[in-house]
C-alpha cells in the first residue's frame, strides 16, 4: 500500500512537471516569440515548443505508464491556457500523448523489447540510447505535426504542419541540452537521494 | 520503487549522451575510483584518508588499476575539482567537492 502511495505520488509530481512546462511556454515563451518573431497562427503553434520535450523524455524513459501523466497535464494545461471546446481540447490532448507515446512502440519494435516499456530503462543493443532519443524526437515531432495539421486542416494553412514540427523538434533539443547541462547536479541530487 | 528507477534511468540516459557527445571528461577508470572514494569516505565530513596499498586492500579483487592509473586519476579529479588534497602535498586525506 505505502509502495503505491509512494509511485502514486511519483506520478502525480511528474504531472505537475509537464504542467509547469506547459505554463513557462504559454507564459513565458509564446509571449516572447509573438513579440520577436510575429505570426498570425490561430493555433499558437510555437518555434520552440518546449513540452514536446518534456513528453518524449518521460515516454523514453517510462513508456505506457506516461500516458496518463501526458494526457491529464496536456488537458487540464489546454483547459487552463489555451480555452477551446471541450472536443476540441480533448481531442488535441489526445493526439499530443499518442505521438509521444507510438513512435516508443517502434523503437520497441526495433530493440526487440514488450511494446509498452520505456526504451530508456532497457538494454539498446548495439545502440546508443542517446540515438534513439534523437530518433524518438524526430519520429514523435513528424507524428505531432501530421497528427496537428490533419485536425486543423480547416482552420489553417499547409504552413502549420512545418510549426509544429520544426517547434517540436527545437523543443526537445533545447530540454535535452538543457538536462545535458544540468546533468552533474542531476547525477548528485540522486546519489544524494539514494543515500538517504 | 518507481521514482529512483526513473531518476537513475535518467542519469543513465545522460551519461549515454555525454559520452555520444564527446563531454565526457573522466575515463571508466577514473570513475571507479571517483565512485571508490564516495563509498570510502565519511558520510558526514565527506572526508577520506586514502592511498593506493589502502585502496586495494578496501576493494579487493574487484581493484582493476595500477598504481600511477590510481595517483594519475587523483591528479584528474583535483584539477576537475571534484576532490581537494587537504593538508601538505603528500598526505592522503582527500575533501570530496560538491553536493556528493
Amino acid at each position: 500500500m505505502k509502495v503505491h502511495m509512494a509511485n502514486l505520488q511519483f506520478y502525480a509530481v511528474l504531472t505537475l512537471v509537464v504542467f509547469l512546462s506547459f505554463a513557462l511556454q504559454f507564459k513565458v515563451v509564446l509571449p516572447l516569440e509573438t513579440v520577436l518573431l510575429p505570426h498570425m497562427d490561430p493555433q499558437h503553434a510555437s518555434l520552440l515548443f518546449l513540452p514536446h520535450g518534456i513528453g518524449v523524455l518521460l515516454a523514453f524513459l517510462l513508456g505506457v505508464y506516461a500516458l496518463p501523466v501526458l494526457y491529464l497535464a496536456r488537458l487540464v494545461a489546454s483547459f487552463w491556457f489555451m480555452g477551446g471546446g471541450l472536443d476540441e481540447v480533448m481531442i488535441t490532448a489526445a493526439l499530443g500523448t499518442l505521438a509521444c507515446f507510438l513512435p516508443v512502440v517502434v523503437l520497441n519494435f526495433l530493440t526487440h523489447q514488450p511494446w509498452h516499456v520505456g526504451p530508456g530503462m532497457q538494454d539498446p543493443g548495439r545502440l546508443s540510447l542517446f540515438r534513439l532519443l534523437i530518433l524518438l524526437v524526430v519520429l514523435s515531432s513528424l507524428l505531432n505535426s501530421l497528427l496537428h495539421s490533419y485536425y486543423y486542416a480547416g482552420v489553417s494553412g499547409p504552413e502549420v504542419a512545418f510549426r509544429y514540427l520544426f517547434g517540436d523538434m527545437a523543443g526537445s533539443f533545447v530540454v535535452l541540452a538543457i538536462f545535458i547541462a544540468l546533468r552533474r547536479k542531476i547525477a548528485s541530487a540522486v546519489l544524494l537521494f539514494h543515500r538517504e | 520503487m518507481q521514482s529512483l528507477k526513473f531518476y537513475l534511468g535518467l542519469v543513465r540516459l545522460l551519461h549515454d549522451a555525454e559520452t555520444e557527445l564527446g563531454l565526457s571528461e573522466l575515463t571508466e577508470s577514473d570513475r571507479a575510483i571517483y565512485l571508490a572514494l564516495w563509498e570510502l569516505s565519511d558520510k558526514a565530513s565527506k572526508r577520506i584518508t586514502l592511498n593506493y596499498d589502502s585502496f586495494i586492500r578496501e576493494q579487493g579483487a574487484t581493484a582493476d588499476c595500477s598504481r600511477a592509473q590510481f595517483y594519475k586519476t587523483l591528479k584528474r579529479l583535483e584539477t576537475l575539482k571534484l576532490i581537494e588534497r587537504l593538508g601538505s602535498p603528500r598526505s592522503a586525506t582527500y575533501q570530496l567537492l560538491g553536493d556528493v
